[in-house]
């Protein structure tokens, strides 16, 4: 369990007020829009910086409160900043043993962490030879072979562009499955975020301002987050076949048979296997009938929770319940109208397209 | 060279030795507070410690005469503590000389911690590092260059000290009377040779210092 309970002011324009308890296990996301107070959370717990009025403690060890003070190297937490900050004195072999050597019990292991992040051929080189995403792969890999009991991932792709960002995130997203370590991954990118939390603390002007399960938080109505234009959700789902023939996999979720493409992926699917799927709140539309003569392959029944409006004034944001799970769909306020759709219409959403998370 | 002359040039090697030494130490924890500090004090620290840059070593000779005499507050803690005599004695030389060189010993290692950055000292707290750990295996590995540069300047500049310790020292053979001391006794007794000698000797070991700074690509910051 994290308890945490900051009241401090950061600079003479921003104040921190967060009170927080999360169970300490999985992913969790710290989003909220830049200067949201995201990294000063993170740097707090770390004990990276000192505020009085603040209480930590985790997994029932307090970390700070009015008497304690437990400086950083003595926090089991493990860190993983924006930019790689690997020792540039010392090579890729020498930063992991860094982090090793001083790591309480030998838990993690080396080989496997480095072949989950393909760091194998970099072993030998130094920081500088290193390309930004495989000197973020280095860092994150240090932080969890110097086992903590909690990992704190601050951006740590935002430096990276889009293409390797990508790569590192497929790393990312399988590593947090073969590790046991919690993770507090702060971001900005809802696509990042759905991707790899599975719960999520909305931060807004330095203020808690939602937290719970991430799909309950994604389609909240807010500009960053149900109603972005890249606002999406992540169901829950299991592999049920392949098939070559199309290319395609067939995945249940809640029930329902959703395909999704099968060819071109990081890592292959398996039967059996559980994913996540991503659907973009964009990629689903609604329609009253089954209609069962169209291109789109998957129709998913639904009821509507909500309507919400978002910043253009011809487009909403409609909330559907799916069994039970949320979904979001971004049509128009047209099609709203013609459809006569209100809360509690059943409909079909047709979903144009699905990712494997 | 004479026997006083080689004495001379001894003693000042021991003078510059202890010098750089005591500097080391007492320089470190305070470039690393000046470098990393929040503290709204960091400004006027900086200015009395190059305070030594600016003014003339006559003016920190006269007062160090005055705080190290025999019935000042530091000259009675010397002699209770059995170190005895603090003026024209060997050990108020390594006093006067640590205040003279302290600017250039602290200033390369505060300059080289500030370009190696609180980050990743950061990184290597997250790692459980302790604060004496992290100073051996991160702070001294990455600002290494910046101690070489402290040690040099501080020795060499202890070296070429003359105000201060014609002030604080005077001129016993052996105990304070160092190269710069000597020579400039040979000038005043017209012996040409002798302080030719000595003069060259220094200009050649300043310039080879020097030319070992500068060749590691270490600019001479120093700011007064």
């Amino acid at each position: 369990m994290i308890e945490l309970n900051i009241n401090a002011s950061i600079s003479s324009t921003f104040r921190l007020q967060a009170e927080l308890s999360l169970p300490n296990q999985g992913v969790t996301a710290i989003f909220g829009a830049s200067g949201s107070g995201k990294t000063s959370l993170l740097r707090a717990l770390a004990g990276l910086d000192h505020h009085a009025d603040t209480f930590i403690s985790v997994n029932g060890q307090v970390w700070q409160d009015e008497k304690t003070f437990l400086p950083t190297y003595q926090r089991p937490v493990g860190y993983v900043f924006q930019e790689a900050s690997l020792f540039s004195h010392l090579t890729v072999q020498q930063n992991l043993d860094y982090a090793v050597r001083r790591a309480p019990s030998a838990d993690q292991s080396m080989g496997q962490i480095v072949e989950i992040l393909a760091l194998t051929p970099l072993l030998g080189q130094y920081p500088h030879e290193l390309s930004g995403g495989e000197a973020q792969r280095v860092g994150i890999a240090r932080s969890i072979l110097n086992a903590p009991a909690l990992l704190l991932m601050d951006e740590p792709l935002a430096s990276l562009d889009q293409a390797i960002k990508e790569e590192a995130l497929s790393y990312l997203a399988l590593l947090t499955e073969e590790t046991q370590t919690p993770i507090l991954y702060v971001s900005h990118a809802l696509s990042e975020v759905v991707r790899i939390a599975s719960r999520m603390v909305f931060l807004e002007d330095g203020r808690v301002s939602a937290k719970g399960e991430l799909n309950d938080i994604v389609t909240l109505a807010s500009p960053l987050l149900g109603t972005a234009a890249d606002a999406s959700v992540a169901l829950p789902a299991k592999i049920a076949r392949i098939d070559s023939e199309y290319h395609l996999a067939e995945a249940i979720c809640q029930g329902h048979s959703v395909w999704l493409p099968a060819a071109g992926l990081k890592v292959d699917l398996k039967v059996g296997q559980a994913v996540r799927l991503r659907v973009m709140a964009r990629d689903v539309s609604l329609s009253l009938d089954q209609e069962p003569a169209n291109s789109i392959l998957n129709r998913l029944p639904c009821t509507v929770i909500d309507i919400i409006e978002t910043a253009d004034p011809a487009t909403r944001v409609v909330r559907l319940q799916f069994s039970e799970q949320v979904l979001m769909a971004r049509i128009t306020a047209k099609s709203i109208n013609n459809l006569a759709l209100d809360i509690g219409s059943d409909v079909w959403a047709q979903v144009k397209s699905v990712a494997v998370a | 060279m004479s026997e006083a002359d080689i004495g001379a040039v001894l003693l000042t090697l021991k003078l510059a030795s202890v010098t750089t030494a005591v500097l080391l130490i007492v320089s470190t924890p305070l470039a690393w507070w000046l470098a990393f500090s929040p503290s709204r004090w960091k400004t006027l620290v900086s200015a009395v410690v190059a305070l030594p840059l600016v003014l003339p070593p006559t003016v920190i000779g006269f007062y160090l005469l005055l705080v190290l005499s025999p019935t000042s507050f530091i000259g009675q803690l010397a002699e209770s503590l059995g170190i005895g005599l603090l003026p024209f004695t060997f050990t108020g030389l390594v006093i006067g000389s640590c205040i003279y060189s302290l600017p250039f010993v602290v200033q390369p290692i505060q300059n080289a911690l500030l370009a190696v950055g609180k980050r990743p000292l950061e990184v290597a707290a997250t790692l459980r590092a302790s604060p004496m750990d992290r100073f051996f295996t991160i702070a001294l590995p990455l600002a290494h260059p910046g101690f070489l540069t402290a040690c040099v300047l501080g020795f060499a500049h202890t070296v070429g000290e003359f105000g201060v310790v014609l002030m604080i020292g005077g001129n016993i053979p052996n105990e304070t009377k160092v190269v710069s001391i000597q020579m400039y006794y040979h000038v005043e007794a017209l012996a040409y040779t002798e302080a030719h000698t000595l003069a060259l000797g220094l200009v050649a070991f300043s310039l080879a210092v020097l030319a070992a700074v500068y060749s590691r690509g270490q600019p001479l910051r120093m700011q007064a």
